[in-house]
C-alpha cells in the first residue's frame, strides 16, 4: 500500500506531513486543534493567542494542555498511562479539583475576614480517580521548578515527594477522624503561603482592583479602557479592558440579573445595579479565549468607593476521561452549575466568596465571583524571582508543596463520592497506610510526566514555528 | 442482585406474552448497504427505518445503575429509479446532542436529529450485465461497516467491531465506486473521504483512500431462504486530526447468513488509534444468531476481543454479549418486524486496557438489558 501513502501525501493542502513521522507531534497538534475549535471558529485570534501564550513558557504549556494531560492519563497507549498500586474502584468517583497546579493556589476572604489559602480554580471540577488530581498537582510543582534553571537549592525530587506525601498523610489522619488543623488556616501556610496572604490582605484592604480596573470621573466610577499592560510576548494580549457592543452589554446586564438567584445568600435590592461592562482579555491560559466580563455593580452604597467588580467567566465541559464509564457522571445541570458547587463544597469555606454564582444564556454558562485583590493567585514567576534572589529557599518550596498536598486532600475529603460514601475513607483503604509509597509512586509519575510536558513543549514551539494556523480549521 | 433478578423476570415475561409472529423474515438491510437497487427490489420511494430502545441494569464495582437508552434510531428516505439506474437516499439518526460526562448538550442533552448518510448514486452495466459499476457520492456508508453489517441483523444489541470498537466511522463525506463481477459475486469497492466522520469537522486536509474486496462464493437456499457466504477484506490509508495522525486499518469478515441463522467473524486491525498514530490496536469478535423455533424463540452470543494498545503487555478488553429474542409480526404493508430482546453482556479490562490503570475493577461491569427493536421498510 506505499503507493497509497504516496496518493494521500500528494493531497495535503497544509502543513502536517512533518508531523505524520512524529506520532506525538501529530497527536498533539490533532487534539489541540480539537480541543480549541470552538474557539478558533468563533474568534481564530484567541486562539493564536493562547497558542502563543503556551509557547513562551513550558509552565503556561503546562497550562494549556491540561485536556492532553487528561487523555494521556486514561487512554491505552497514553504518555501518562501508568498502573497504580494505590487506586480502587470506590477512588474512581472523587470529587476532584481538576485541574490542581501551583498557579491555581490562591487567597480567599470570607465574611468574617479570616483569609486563607486554598485552591481557586475549579472549571475542571468533575468526579473521577482521586490520583489523577495528585499527579497534576505534583506534575505542576515540578514543571513550575523546571524554570529555576540552576537557581536556588531546591530538591525537585523531595518538592514532589512532599505533595504526595502530604496528601496520603492528610487522607489517612482524616479517614480516622484525627483532628487537623486545617492546611488554609493561616499560622501552617508557610513561607511563601505567608507572603500570598500578607499580599492579598495590603492589595485586598487597599481595594487596588478598583486602581487596576476603574477610573473616576465627576461622582461616578466607571471601568477603564484600553491596555492596561502591555504585552510581553508579542501577540499576545496581557490585560486589557474592551468596551462592549450595546448587544452584548444587555447579554451581560441579563446575566447579572439571573446569576442572583445562585448566590449562597441574598445580597440588598440594588448591590447589583450595573454601572458599567467591559471585557477583559489576555486572562488565563486555558481560558485565554473564553469569553469574561468585567461588570463594575453599585455594591452596599450608592458612593462610587464601594463599587464592586464582578468577573463573569465562560465555563466548558470538564476535562473528558474517556473510558470512565461512571453512573450518574452528569451530576450538574449546566457547567455553571458544576464549577459553582464544586468550589463551595471543594473548598475549606463555603463562604470564600459570598459573590460566587453562575448564570446561563442558552447553552453558554458562566462563573460569577467577586474581582479583588483579597483574591490573590500565586505565581510561577515570583517564584522564579524569589528563589534567584534567596528569599525563597528549598525548604520553603517543599513547604509550599506540602501545603498543596495538604489542600487537595482536604478537599477531596469534604465531598462524598459521585453515588454516596466518603471519600477519604475510600482513598484511605487504597492508600493501605503506606504515604511514603504512595509519595514515591507520586513523584515517579511527575517526573516522567514533566520530561513529557517539557519534550512537547518543544514540540509544539516546533509546530507553531513552522505554521502557527496549521492548528487552525 | 434484586435489580438483576427483576431484569430478568421482566425478560422473561416479555418471551412469554410476547404473540406468534407468522411473517417470514427476509434479510433487510440491502438499502441500508447500497441504494443501487439489486433487480429483485422495486424502483420507487422507499421509507426505511430501525429503532431500538431498551432498559439496562448494570452491576459494577464502581458503583451499579439502570437507565433506559436509546440504542439506534434512524429513518431513511430511498428514492431509487431504473431510467436511469439511479438512487438518492437521505438517512436520520436519533442521537443524544451531548457526550454522556458532558454539560454541553441542546436542551440539555436532548436528542436531536442528524444527517448520518446523504448520497446520489448511479450504476452502469457492461457487455451482458455480467459488470456492473457503481458510483456514490456525498455522505456515504463506509464500506467495510456496511458489509459486515449485512446480514448481522444484531444491531440492537451492538454495532459491529468495526463501528463499536472505534475502527471506523459509519459514514464519511466521500466517494466511492464499486465494481461487480459475476452477478455481484465479487465486488471491488475503492472509495475516498475525509476521514473523520460524518459528524466532525474535517481538520484533516488528507483523504483516506479505501479499497475492499468482497466475495460471494455461495448463495444456498434452505429452510425457506437463501444463504449468503461472504468474505471480505478491506485496506484503509488513512489519517486524521490536524496532526495528520495515522489511521491505517486493516479489517476483515467471514459471515454466512440467512433469514433464521447467521455466524461471523469479524477482525480489525489499525495502524495509528485515537489520533495517536504509534499506537496499534487489534480487534476480533465472533457472533452467532438462530431461531431455534422461528419467529418464537431466537439466540444470540458475541464474543469481542480488543486488544487497545498492542505496545502494553495487558491492554486487552473483552465483552461477551448472550441473549434471547422473540419476534411480533410487522403491520401490512411494511417488510419488516418488531423484536423483544432479553441479554446479558459481560465487559472485561486487563489491567492496562481501562482507564484507571492498575485497576480492572474500576472498569468491569455486567449488564443486564431487555429492549425492544422496531425495523422495517415501506414503499
Amino acid at each position: 500500500m506505499a503507493s497509497l501513502a504516496a496518493l494521500t501525501a500528494c493531497l495535503p493542502l497544509a502543513a502536517g506531513c512533518d508531523e505524520a513521522s512524529d506520532p506525538r507531534a501529530a497527536w498533539l497538534a490533532g487534539t489541540l486543534a480539537e480541543d480549541n475549535l470552538p474557539f478558533a471558529l468563533r474568534e481564530p485570534a484567541s486562539v493564536l493567542g493562547k497558542y502563543r501564550k503556551m509557547a513562551a513558557d513550558p509552565y503556561a504549556f503546562f497550562r494549556g494542555t491540561a485536556a492532553q494531560f487528561a487523555r494521556d492519563a486514561v487512554e491505552p497507549g497514553g504518555a501518562g498511562h501508568f498502573k497504580t498500586a494505590y487506586a480502587t474502584a470506590d477512588t474512581a468517583s472523587v470529587l476532584l479539583v481538576g485541574d490542581p497546579h501551583p498557579e491555581n493556589i490562591g487567597t480567599f476572604r470570607p465574611p468574617d475576614g479570616a483569609l486563607f489559602v486554598d485552591f481557586n480554580d475549579y472549571d475542571a471540577a468533575r468526579y473521577g480517580p482521586y490520583h489523577l488530581d495528585v499527579r497534576r498537582l505534583a506534575t505542576g510543582f515540578l514543571v513550575a521548578c523546571e524554570g529555576l534553571g540552576a537557581r536556588g537549592d531546591v530538591d525537585r525530587d523531595e518538592v514532589a515527594l512532599a505533595v504526595g506525601r502530604a496528601y496520603a498523610e492528610t487522607i489517612l489522619a482524616l479517614a480516622v477522624g484525627e483532628p487537623l488543623p486545617s492546611a488554609a488556616a493561616e499560622a501552617d501556610a508557610g513561607r511563601i503561603g505567608h507572603r500570598l496572604l500578607k499580599k492579598a490582605r495590603e492589595d485586598g484592604q487597599a481595594r487596588e482592583e478598583l486602581d487596576d480596573y476603574t477610573l473616576v470621573a465627576g461622582n461616578g466610577r466607571a471601568l477603564a479602557d484600553g491596555v492596561l499592560e502591555p504585552p510581553t510576548v508579542p501577540g499576545v494580549v496581557e490585560d486589557e479592558l474592551a468596551p462592549v457592543t450595546a448587544e452584548t452589554r444587555a447579554f451581560v446586564d441579563g446575566l447579572v440579573a439571573r446569576y442572583q438567584a445562585s448566590l449562597a445568600a441574598p445580597r440588598p435590592a440594588g448591590f447589583f445595579r450595573v454601572k458599567d461592562v467591559r471585557r477583559r482579555l489576555g486572562a488565563g491560559v486555558a481560558s485565554y479565549p473564553l469569553w469574561r466580563f468585567y461588570v463594575l455593580v453599585e455594591g452596599e452604597g450608592d458612593g462610587p468607593d464601594d463599587d464592586v467588580i464582578l468577573e463573569v467567566k465562560e465555563v466548558w465541559d470538564p476535562l473528558a476521561l474517556a473510558g470512565l464509564d461512571l453512573p450518574r457522571a452528569r451530576a450538574w445541570g449546566d457547567n455553571g452549575e458544576r464549577v459553582v458547587t464544586a468550589q463551595r463544597t471543594l473548598q475549606g469555606r463555603a463562604d470564600a466568596d459570598p459573590l460566587l454564582g453562575w448564570a446561563t444564556a442558552g447553552a453558554h454558562a458562566f462563573r460569577v465571583r467577586e474581582r479583588t485583590k483579597f483574591q490573590r493567585g500565586f505565581g510561577v514567576d515570583e517564584l522564579r524571582e524569589k528563589v534567584a534572589a534567596r528569599d525563597w529557599r528549598g525548604a520553603d518550596v517543599v513547604a509550599f508543596a506540602r501545603l498543596a498536598g495538604r489542600l487537595l486532600a482536604e478537599a477531596h475529603a469534604r465531598a462524598p463520592r459521585l453515588g454516596g460514601g466518603d471519600a477519604a475513607t475510600a482513598i484511605a483503604a487504597a492508600l493501605h497506610g503506606d504515604a511514603a509509597g504512595f509519595a514515591r509512586e507520586t513523584a515517579a509519575f511527575a517526573a516522567v510526566y514533566r520530561d513529557q510536558v517539557l519534550a512537547d513543549h518543544e514540540r509544539f514551539r516546533d509546530l507553531l514555528a513552522r505554521d502557527e494556523h496549521a492548528l487552525l480549521p | 442482585m434484586p435489580k438483576l433478578l427483576a431484569a430478568l423476570a421482566l425478560g422473561a415475561a416479555a418471551l412469554l406474552l410476547a404473540p406468534r409472529a407468522d411473517a417470514a423474515w427476509p434479510p433487510l438491510p440491502w438499502l441500508v448497504r447500497d441504494a443501487a437497487a439489486p433487480a429483485d427490489h422495486d424502483a420507487g420511494l422507499w421509507v426505511y427505518g430501525q429503532v431500538a430502545a431498551g432498559f439496562s441494569g448494570r452491576f459494577a464495582d464502581a458503583g451499579d445503575a439502570s437507565r433506559f437508552d436509546l440504542g439506534r434510531a434512524e429513518v431513511g428516505l430511498a428514492w431509487l429509479g431504473d431510467a436511469p439506474d439511479a438512487g438518492l437516499v437521505l438517512q436520520l439518526d436519533g442521537v443524544r446532542s451531548a457526550d454522556p460526562e458532558s454539560l454541553l448538550g441542546v436542551d440539555g442533552n436532548a436528542l436531536v436529529l442528524t444527517l448520518s448518510r446523504a448520497f446520489g448514486v448511479v450504476r452502469g452495466r457492461l457487455g451482458d450485465g455480467a459488470v456492473t459499476v457503481t458510483g456514490r457520492l456525498g455522505i456515504v456508508p463506509d464500506p467495510f461497516v456496511a458489509a459486515a453489517e449485512e446480514g448481522y441483523d444484531l444491531r440492537a444489541v451492538a454495532s459491529v467491531l468495526a463501528d463499536s470498537g472505534g475502527f471506523f466511522d459509519r459514514a464519511d463525506l466521500g466517494a466511492g465506486v464499486r465494481v461487480g463481477l459475476l452477478d455481484d459475486a465479487v465486488t471491488l469497492d475503492l472509495a475516498a473521504m475525509n476521514g473523520e466522520g460524518a459528524s466532525q469537522l474535517e481538520l484533516d486536509d488528507r483523504l483516506n483512500v479505501h479499497a475492499q474486496l468482497e466475495v460471494v462464493p455461495w448463495r444456498p437456499r434452505f429452510l425457506g431462504g437463501e444463504g449468503r457466504l461472504a468474505l471480505v477484506a478491506a485496506y484503509r490509508d488513512g489519517t486524521r486530526g490536524a496532526g495528520g495522525a495515522r489511521d491505517d486499518r486493516f479489517a476483515a469478515a467471514v459471515t454466512f447468513t440467512h433469514p433464521r441463522l447467521g455466524v461471523g467473524v469479524e477482525t480489525a486491525l489499525a495502524w495509528g488509534f485515537a489520533q495517536r498514530g504509534d499506537r496499534d490496536a487489534l480487534g476480533v469478535a465472533a457472533w452467532v444468531r438462530g431461531e431455534i423455533v422461528p419467529r418464537y424463540l431466537g439466540l444470540y452470543a458475541r464474543y469481542d476481543w480488543e486488544d487497545l494498545d498492542r505496545a502494553a503487555d495487558d491492554a486487552v478488553a473483552t465483552r461477551l454479549h448472550v441473549g434471547v429474542t422473540t419476534d411480533l409480526p410487522a403491520p401490512d404493508g411494511v417488510l419488516g418486524r418488531l423484536r423483544v430482546f432479553v441479554g446479558y453482556r459481560a465487559e472485561r479490562f486487563g489491567g492496562s486496557a481501562g482507564a484507571v490503570p492498575g485497576v480492572t475493577a474500576a472498569s468491569d461491569a455486567d449488564v443486564v438489558l431487555v429492549g425492544i427493536e422496531a425495523v422495517g421498510v415501506a414503499r
